[in-house]
């Protein structure tokens, strides 16, 4: 009887992971702005997950406490004080066709601002408007206010546009000098 | 209260999208990879969990010395029986304490902290009672369980809304990995910096601890002792060695410990290189009683609102 019910524990944590470790792996990707400390940060989540499944209603929503274990989870290790972030490689030019190509290079952009941001304003960012979260989730998850919630989007998004400006000047002038010289 | 408009929305959420879809996709390390990691880091946490609660609840009990080193010191060297009996001393003392830390970069690179960055302050590893001051304006009191962090007041604006401290308990502190190793490199720069446990599971790993002669201090005489674990398991290829070199006086008391932990960095490509952490701790006036209190309720920021305890 023990050995069945933990079969099936290990069966449902293994599905789950199959399917949606991908997914948390892309988010957390943005919510660090590095891709070594976002594989880090989902196996510690996933890891914390494992060892409280049988204690929670995994039936309802995993992706959920998921969400909020790797949101506090870094709120943690953020806390840890001088914890030096890792310089990481640049990340690779797409290859592909050129739509793609623009595409894989504004996607990279974008994670290069996303990382430049406050990591308060950047978490916002992520979770309201990639994971598509109300604003009172955010704050639940985030542990403010949503009124807070609403001034860190709104100082987010213009600092997101600022620095995707700043970036996409730099990659035109870095083009133009290595043309010319 | 600044609002978004639905345009800026809708575009947030056209970047958002394009910069998620577009995130490198490794096979390695989702799906099946992804599984094998957690159960790793599953099997090395039981494994040390077992280890350091052992030396922890010894401690606890005020019979740390006599408990590791019966698990410890069998057969053990000179040099590796002394080391460990003053670590499993320290676990369950009191001491003034003063690190230095230093940080630096072999690549190219942002520094984490204003390198040097000093730490005064003092514990009671037994009562769990702690205070430390850091130079870059930080403050933190650890009581029991609890981890209060006093943060410097531009922080305190962004990340906690205007109060001036952090509560998180201490497990909360412990590191996302389940080795010593990287229990040590974590704890370097958490709350705990200083981790008798954990440097006494490191030994225990197979260090080869050496005998470097005399020395002396302010008040004291004694021996150095030196050891490096190269590839601390569990540190997955992120660490590359850790080096202490410690200090005992004739009473068999830390006086001090210099720890090296070397990190491996990578820049952009073909700048691969290291990022090495000194701490360089002193430690005084051992056996001293204090007291801690927590700051007031109404001062902090109660970090997790958690759904799940762990």
């Amino acid at each position: 009887m023990m050995r069945r019910g933990a079969e099936e524990f290990d069966e449902r944590f293994t599905a789950f992971v199959r399917s949606r470790g991908e997914y948390h792996l892309r988010m957390a990707t943005l919510l660090t702005g590095n891709p070594d400390a976002a594989e880090d940060l989902v196996q510690a989540s996933l890891l914390k997950l494992y060892r409280a499944w049988s204690r929670i209603d995994t039936a309802g929503d995993p992706d959920a406490y998921l969400r909020r274990i790797i949101v506090n989870t870094r709120r943690s290790w953020w806390r840890a004080r001088w914890r030096q972030e890792t310089p990481v490689p640049e990340v690779p030019e797409a290859a592909a066709g050129e739509d793609a190509a623009e595409r894989q290079a504004v996607g990279t952009l974008v994670r290069q601002a996303l990382a430049r941001l406050p990591r308060q304003q950047r978490a916002v960012l992520v979770l309201r408007y990639c994971e598509d979260l109300p604003e009172a989730e955010v704050a639940s998850l985030l542990g403010c206010s949503a009124g807070a919630v609403k001034t860190h989007a709104h100082r987010g998004l213009r600092a997101l546009r600022e620095s995707l400006s700043d970036l996409d000047s730099s990659a035109v002038n870095e083009t133009s000098g290595s043309a010319s010289g | 209260m600044e609002d978004v408009h639905a345009d800026e929305a809708r575009e947030a959420r056209r970047l958002l999208a394009t910069a998620f879809e577009t995130v490198p996709a490794d096979p390695a390390t989702a799906g099946d990879g992804l599984l094998r990691a957690v159960r790793r880091r599953d099997a090395r946490r039981r494994r040390t969990r077992a280890l350091v609660a052992a030396g922890g609840a010894a401690a606890a009990a005020g019979i740390a010395a006599a408990v590791l080193l019966s698990v410890t010191v069998a057969g053990a060297t000179p040099a590796l029986a002394a080391v460990t009996s003053a670590l499993s001393r320290a676990a369950a003392d009191s001491f003034h304490m003063n690190v230095i830390v230093t940080e630096h970069l072999t690549v190219p690179g942002r520094l984490g902290i204003p390198s040097p960055l000093y730490i005064t302050g003092k514990l009671d590893l037994k009562r769990n009672l702690g205070e430390e001051t850091l130079s870059n304006g930080w403050r933190t009191l650890i009581v029991g369980q609890k981890a209060y962090t006093k943060l410097p007041p531009p922080q305190a604006r962004t990340d906690t809304g205007g109060k001036r401290w952090t509560e998180e308990p201490l497990q909360d502190a412990e590191p996302p990995y389940g080795s010593a190793g990287a229990q040590l490199a974590w704890d370097f720069n958490s709350d705990r910096p200083f981790n008798p446990q954990a440097l006494l599971a490191l030994l225990k790993s197979g260090a080869k601890v050496l005998n470097e002669g005399s020395v002396s201090g302010p008040g004291w005489t004694g021996t150095r002792y030196r050891f490096t674990v190269s590839h601390p398991d569990g540190t997955a290829g992120v660490v590359d060695s850790i080096t202490c070199t410690v200090d005992l006086d004739r009473q068999g008391h830390i006086r001090s410990l210099a720890q090296t932990t070397v990190f491996v960095a990578s820049g952009k490509p073909g700048t691969a290189g290291k990022m090495i952490y000194t701490a360089d701790f002193t430690f005084s006036d051992f056996g001293i009683r204090f007291s801690v209190t927590p700051p007031p309720a109404s001062q902090i920021d109660h970090d997790l609102g958690v759904a799940v305890q762990f």
